[in-house]
């Protein structure tokens, strides 16, 4: 992997930690050194993300690691059941049991004929892959937590929507309100995000799950498979590209989305293709962030006339099936930063760390995380849907200008 | 969760000698202690030219980077890098993708010296860090240190930032002796400010290297010149004790006490190194905050407290607090060293409180209602306790302090809260 000279890719475990935190009546035991679960509080805090009674640490002494003796996370199951009494106990797996090869889950089995609460077992222990992996493997767990429903509500379930990235709240409040708008419908739940174990049992009433990144996919193939819940998959990035979201969702299920607000944007927004003809610079982008972000963003930009130049994921993309072929992933960073101070008299929407490496000449625009300096205090600031791409022209705009 | 029960599972402190014996408030900690990467972390980042590469998962290096991303360390592109182990490396060892990353780290930076930090698992697949380090050490010419930083040997970052601190030896050298006085341990608050500043600047005496707050290595190169070392925290007595092995620089013991006699004996150790009679000026304070005691007894008489996570020498401050008729009802502790017990056996003559094991915040909330203190040392949230009657006596300004003013501070902060907790407990009752 070479050096890591900023922040690196967050591991699965983190992607697993900061998901699963986002479900109340649920508690998360982490089988592993202390110093983890104290470092991840600032991060996670900056997340927005409670921590208070949800997570805890057993702690792992050199005694634990040479025996391999697992009674310390056996006496942390039984007291935390009996404390808190949670619908569900999430127990984590860490670098260091992984390495020894605790067998998390054969203690997740053992110890459940004498636990109330669920046990699900979480090898995710940051050997798996990023967070990407752990994000996935988070929603297919929680997926599975369903039971079934005799009625269909007029509700939809947000799947795939990562407290992790950028804005994950404004983004789920944006989408709601549309859905809402052109639906009359109401949110069920969302993976994961301000969710709880209660909702989630209840989330085959829903009439439709919405998938808004492709780490959500496997969880949402699941509950059709098993509740027969029909999905759409794709995240509305930009004025046309919500209107035909929009209109997915309308096939689905059998109705015409009220959006008035969107046709009179698509139409205000035309004349940036004209841009490319009168300006004798060619507007140019690059999109750095996660991959249904990528794929979002490159789409309305190129409707906003621009040529999109380079296209960065910042997880891996080999689980993802039908892949923009355009789309890098660099495992190694000095590849990443040799790319980003590539460019020049670019717009670039990326996470703040890629908006650091690139030079002065260009003009960003944090839309991804990670972030370093930022706070996310707004929960009416999207990336996503309307309020999204208004931010987004805001932004080009003064680019353009400067062109 | 059960307060009663919780308390009922405690050892009392005549009954643990090392803190093995001392036990947990639950079998799960929540946030659980700060980790040894983090105190390595803390150390680098107070020697300026220093860089420091984490040798770990992404997650520790990711947390590590986040703490490090401050103006001391350079910001975001500054002194700290890392190399991320993965799959390959845990079978097939780590040693080779450090020694390629560290070759591209001195194309790119500049460093004067590097910490190589090791963490948990890089210990458990056993990869000789300290090869690699002294061969990097050999191939670059510069000071190469490998630190080792595994949690589950040791109970929080305390040892982190001990062992970086002692892997400064390494780049030492024979110094002809001079006047001044290193400052060694002091990473809290800022050495200028303190009592023990003015009194020995008054007194013309040249301060060396104040390592790890605010010294280039330069400075620690040459450290061996200085007439005496004062160790101002016990994670600096290690590397004091090699100084004075190696070379031949004695150490006074000025750590932050709170007793005033303690405090008036490492002043006179060390002007007795320094060979300049006692200034006056540190026997006005004496007997300036001996009277300020005197006073708050009467108010401090059967005060009672629980004694949270700080950074002071937690039996020696304790035996203080009882001396002043204060009654401890739980002590919270990382560590019990050899040197404590003397204060320990003082302590256990005159109390006998219940003892844990501290950075346990979750359960804490169920024993308050049971042991009903009027006072909490440490870190907690103000308006939680206060809701209980309880005042949170905040400490941490006396971590920038090392004297007469620091025992000064105390007594006045805990008179404070002794008061704010009777209001606290009038309000409740009017209330009710």
């Amino acid at each position: 992997m070479g050096l890591c000279r900023y922040l690196p890719t967050p591991s699965d475990r983190m992607g697993l930690l900061w998901s699963l935190l986002s479900v109340k009546q649920s508690i998360i035991l982490e089988y592993g050194p202390a110093g983890t679960t104290h470092y991840s509080m600032g991060f996670l805090g900056k997340l927005g993300i409670e921590q208070r009674e949800q997570i805890f640490t057993t702690h792992m002494t050199e005694d634990d690691v040479i025996m391999g003796d697992v009674s310390r996370l056996e006496n942390s199951i039984i007291e935390l059941d009996e404390s808190f009494s949670p619908k569900v106990i999430f127990v984590v797996a860490s670098s260091t049991s992984e390495v020894i090869g605790t067998d998390i889950k054969g203690v997740c089995k053992y110890m459940q004929q004498q636990i109330n609460a669920k046990l699900i077992a979480c090898d995710v222990g940051g050997f798996r892959g990023d967070y990407s992996v752990g994000v996935s493997f988070a929603y297919k767990k929680i997926s599975e937590l369903v039971l079934p429903s005799d009625e269909r509500l007029n509700t939809f379930n947000l799947i795939g929507l990562s407290v992790g990235n950028f804005r994950a709240v404004s983004d789920k409040n944006e989408i709601v309100s549309l859905v809402e708008d052109a639906f009359n419908m109401t949110l069920g739940t969302a993976l994961c995000c301000e969710t709880s174990i209660c909702e989630i049992e209840h989330m085959s009433s829903a009439t439709i799950n919405l998938v808004v990144s492709a780490d959500g996919l496997q969880a949402a193939k699941y509950l059709k498979q098993k509740f027969n819940t029909p999905y759409v998959y794709g995240v509305p990035y930009g004025y046309a590209q919500t209107k035909s979201w929009l209109m997915e969702i309308g096939n689905v299920l059998g109705k015409e989305p009220l959006m008035p607000l969107l046709d009179k944007k698509i139409m205000e927004s035309g004349h940036y293709q004209m841009y490319k003809r009168m300006l004798k610079v060619s507007p140019k982008v690059a999109v750095v962030g996660d991959y249904d972000r990528v794929v979002g963003l490159c789409s309305m930009m190129q409707s906003l006339g621009a040529h999109v130049v380079m296209k960065i994921c910042l997880h891996t993309i080999s689980m993802i099936d039908n892949v923009d072929d355009e789309i890098v992933y660099f495992n190694n960073e000095s590849d990443r930063i040799k790319a980003l101070e590539s460019l020049d008299y670019t717009f670039i929407l990326a996470d703040e760390v890629s908006g650091m490496v690139v030079n002065k000449t260009n003009t960003t625009m944090c839309v991804n995380a990670p972030t370093v300096y930022k706070s996310q205090v707004a929960t009416h600031m999207p990336i996503v849907g309307v309020r999204g791409a208004d931010m987004i022209r805001e932004v080009y705009d003064e680019y353009l200008r400067g062109l | 969760m059960d307060g009663k029960k919780i308390i009922k599972r405690l050892k009392r402190l005549d009954q643990v000698s090392c803190i093995k014996d001392v036990t947990q408030l639950t079998h799960t900690l929540f946030p659980g202690s700060h980790c040894p990467l983090m105190g390595a972390a803390l150390v680098a980042k107070g020697i300026r030219d220093a860089m420091i590469m984490v040798i770990g998962t992404d997650e520790c290096a990711y947390y590590t980077k986040s703490l490090a991303m401050s103006k001391d360390f350079g910001g975001i592109k500054g002194r700290c890098v890392s190399v991320i182990v993965d799959t390959h490396d845990v079978t097939f060892g780590s040693c080779e993708s450090t020694e390629l990353a560290f070759d591209e780290m001195i194309c790119e930076y500049n460093p004067a010296c590097v910490f190589l930090v090791t963490t948990c698992v890089i210990e458990i697949i056993g990869d000789d860090m300290d090869s690699v380090a002294a061969a990097l050490c050999d191939k670059y010419n510069l000071p190469v240190m490998a630190v080792h930083t595994e949690h589950f040997k040791c109970q929080d970052h305390i040892p982190g930032i001990e062992r970086t601190i002692s892997a400064c030896f390494q780049m030492m050298k024979p110094q002809q002796m001079g006047g001044s006085v290193n400052i060694l341990g002091q990473r809290l608050g800022n050495f200028n400010t303190t009592e023990l500043y003015t009194v020995l600047n008054d007194c013309g005496v040249e301060i060396g290297v104040m390592l790890p707050s605010g010294c280039d290595v330069d400075d620690i190169v040459k450290a061996p010149s200085a007439r005496v070392n004062i160790v101002v925290n016990e994670t600096a007595l290690p590397l004091a004790k090699l100084m004075q092995q190696q070379f031949g620089v004695p150490y006074v013991s000025f750590e932050r006490f709170f007793d005033i006699d303690n405090i008036l004996s490492s002043y006179n150790a060390l002007f007795d190194y320094l060979q300049i009679p006692l200034p006056q000026s540190v026997m006005d304070s004496y007997y300036r905050v001996d009277a300020i005691i005197n006073d708050a007894l009467d108010k401090l008489n059967g005060v009672s407290y629980i004694y949270g996570h700080t950074p002071f020498l937690p039996f020696e401050i304790n035996l203080f607090m009882v001396k002043l008729g204060m009654k401890p009802l739980l002590i919270q502790m990382a560590r019990i060293l050899d040197r404590d017990l003397v204060w320990k056996d003082e302590l256990l003559k005159l109390a006998n409180p219940f003892v844990t094991k501290s950075a346990n915040i979750t359960p804490l909330q169920y024993i308050y209602d049971e042991l009903q203190p009027n006072l909490y040392l440490g870190h907690e949230y103000a308006a939680r306790l206060q809701a209980k009657g309880i005042a949170l006596v905040h400490t941490d300004m006396a971590n920038s302090m090392l004297g007469f003013d620091a025992a000064e501070f105390i007594v006045n902060a805990l008179v404070n809260g002794a008061k704010q907790s009777i209001e606290f407990r009038a309000n409740m009752k009017g209330v009710m």
